[in-house]
């Protein structure tokens, strides 16, 4: 049986590669190659013209087939276990959309308690990862500033900018987060708290004050962080420029989840669509999904390229005719009406002024959006944990219908992810669909390298400052490479390899 | 040193082929009583399960080019930081990280690891060369904890 999947994943894998080998083959180009830990490779390529002018550049992820053969045959209660490996970053955004999908598939309302529980579980990881991703990914960018010095782009020089203090605040809040994770998900290695109709564990009443103080100096935490982006970014009129400008501007429509009142919510609600002038275009129930999203395939990429159905793919365009859309935190905040805690709600309010209103077409706002949703998933640990239902021992309604399809939507925290189940009638799963962040985000990502690449690169001249501003268009949605191995070194060194324009290599720069 | 300050860590995804080697080994050790743990978290992750261990043992595969089912034998050194994305912190840059916020880390983290094929198969056994070698994997890392044991 391993055998068969093996070929036929493999088989797949072979194609893929080929078709998108043979796309670079006759072009001249500048690669920004990073070595991953999957066969194959995340590629920007920058082809470049006589004049040394970009003609186009591509970004493309690399993809492991075969998941849907992969889970063929398996119980579907399986699913919230076996999906939580795919990703070693965010394996709880999978096992949640998972396990809603089952309560999906079952049919089966969990308990009021059950559905507080997961939220909170899921608000821990929500900011857990924010806090990660804006001072030790993003952060580099703008509190070390885009043409740094390469050596000093990195968390290193984030903590040497703001201090050592701040290093160990971030390290410390995260560990605490990820004791309260394993305390609810039951183990480190995967956690085993969704179940179709409930959770597997409560809280208990004696151990709730922890849960309560580590809220608590979650929004401090986080009030710090919004006032650090304030000092560091904000007010440097470089960065501002940067933000705004251009290169890294695109006018597309924004998907999101929402709760009754519109606002932003991570765990459940209506997956709500904007359009580039940010009026309502779609408000649909997770299990609806196929009827706006669709997905394209291109010859030089192993991605899929999800679109609004209903608009059509016109290409990688930006505007209101062409379907590209974007998830993650800022198309969370577009699509929405504003954030369900007070202290986010202001954030939101500053963030919409400062930018001159909605919607923010800027990809780089993606990290000031990071930082309101760390706010909003902090404040909500505190609701949640002061919620008297919190510590109910109410926590689930056993299945007891036929399953047949199951849809379950959570926004991870780098966008809509989605979970797909077809069973037979023993629950065994028949048909298994995924839809992933950077899918959902792939076309805009590319458009985003490929203006980046464009507005910084010409006559030929590429340097590593240049280079990296490529790489800022991509870092700010932190594109997933799907299903990683764990294999040593397990870091991504990129190479940018420089072709002139006989295609001849001129210059190599690793990073 | 006693047996309570060594960590056992594999790490991996059994979902894909080979690279759940380092899972699979640190489970046989756990029957020797000593501290283990296993994760199929990536990067940073790895400091959460390091810290406050005086000596780690880490189990996993690697990917250099090199024939499938070599093992090899190195420790863990912090390496420049250059990661672009969550998604690709390698163990130095994560050690590198935690040394500078001031993290209490091990004196040492010993590294046996096996090489795998380079094709990644979603949810295929291990390749026959790596399962070969498994039972020489236990044996180096046995070794290894003996050595701090004496």
């Amino acid at each position: 049986m391993t055998k068969k999947i093996s070929q036929a994943a493999q088989q797949a894998w072979e194609a893929g590669k080929e078709r998108a080998d043979q796309a670079y083959s006759q072009r001249r180009r500048v690669v920004i190659d990073p070595i991953t830990r999957l066969e194959g490779h995340g590629k920007i390529d920058i082809f470049l013209d006589e004049a040394g002018e970009v003609e186009r550049a591509y970004f493309q992820v690399p993809e492991l087939r075969g998941f849907e053969t992969f889970s063929r045959g398996r119980p579907a209660e399986d699913m919230p276990q076996i999906t939580s490996r795919i990703c070693g970053v965010c394996p709880l955004a999978h096992h949640m959309a998972s396990t809603k999908a089952l309560d999906d598939l079952y049919k089966v309302e969990p308990p009021p308690a059950a559905r507080k529980i997961r939220e909170l579980d899921y608000s821990l990881f929500m900011v857990e990862d924010h806090a990660l991703h804006f001072y030790f990914l993003g952060g580099p960018d703008f509190v070390v500033g885009p043409t740094a010095p390469k050596e000093q782009r990195n968390v290193l020089g984030v903590i040497a900018a703001v201090g050592i203090e701040i290093g160990k605040q971030v390290i410390a809040m995260r560990r605490e987060l990820r004791d309260l994770e394993t305390y609810l998900g039951g183990k480190t290695i995967h956690p085993v708290l969704g179940l179709p109709g409930g959770v597997a564990k409560g809280i208990a009443p004696g151990d709730l004050p922890r849960f309560r103080e580590v809220a608590a100096r979650s929004v401090e935490f986080a009030k710090f962080t919004l006032d650090v982006f304030r000092k560091v970014v904000l007010a440097n009129p470089d960065y501002v420029r940067l933000i705004t400008s251009d290169a890294y501007t695109h006018r597309t429509y924004y998907m999101g989840m929402v709760d009754a009142n519109n606002k932003v919510n991570f765990y459940d609600g209506m997956i709500r669509v904007v359009d580039p002038s940010g009026r309502e275009y779609a408000k649909f129930k997770p299990g609806d999904y196929l009827n706006y999203v669709a997905e394209h395939v291109e010859p030089w990429s192993y991605v899929k390229f999800c679109y609004l159905k209903p608009v059509g793919w016109k290409g990688f365009v930006e505007g209101p005719e062409s379907g590209v859309y974007a998830v993650a935190p800022l198309a969370r905040l577009n699509a929405s009406d504003g954030m369900a805690t007070p202290l986010a709600q202001q954030a939101y309010e500053e963030f919409y002024a400062a930018l001159g209103g909605k919607p923010v077409h800027h990809t780089l706002a993606n990290h000031w959006a990071r930082v309101i949703e760390l706010l909003y998933a902090a404040e909500r640990l505190v609701e949640l944990t002061d919620d008297p239902e919190i510590t109910s021992t109410e926590l689930r309604v056993l299945p007891t219908k036929q399953p047949s399809v199951g849809v379950g939507i959570v926004e991870a925290p780098r966008g809509t992810l989605i979970h797909h189940y077809e069973t037979d009638d023993r629950g065994l799963i028949a048909r298994a669909n995924l839809i992933v962040a950077t899918q959902n985000n792939a076309a805009r990502i590319a458009m985003s390298v490929d203006s980046a690449a464009k507005g910084v690169i010409h006559k030929g001249v590429v340097d590593d400052g240049l280079l990296n501003m490529v790489e800022m268009a991509f870092r700010a949605y932190d594109p997933c490479h799907g299903c990683a191995t764990h294999s040593l070194p397990g870091e991504m060194p990129l190479v940018a390899s420089v072709y002139d324009s006989a295609g001849e290599l001129v210059r190599q720069i690793r990073r | 040193m006693s047996g309570k300050d060594i960590l056992v860590l594999g790490v991996g995804n059994d979902l894909l082929g080979d690279d759940a080697a380092g899972l699979l080994v640190a489970e046989t050790l756990r029957g020797d009583g000593l501290s283990v743990r296993t994760s199929v978290r990536s990067g940073l992750a790895l400091l959460d399960e390091v810290v406050g261990a005086r000596r780690v043992l880490l189990v996993d595969s690697q990917a250099t080019g090199g024939r499938p089912g070599t093992i090899s034998e190195f420790s863990l050194e912090p390496s420049v930081v250059r990661s672009p994305s969550a998604h690709y912190v390698g163990y130095g840059e994560a050690l590198a990280i935690g040394a500078a916020v001031g993290l209490e880390l091990p004196e040492e983290i010993h590294v046996v690891a096996v090489e795998r094929t380079p094709e990644v198969y979603l949810g295929a056994d291990l390749s026959e060369p790596v399962r070969a070698a498994l039972p020489a994997l236990v044996e180096r890392a046995r070794n290894v904890i003996q050595g701090w044991l004496c």
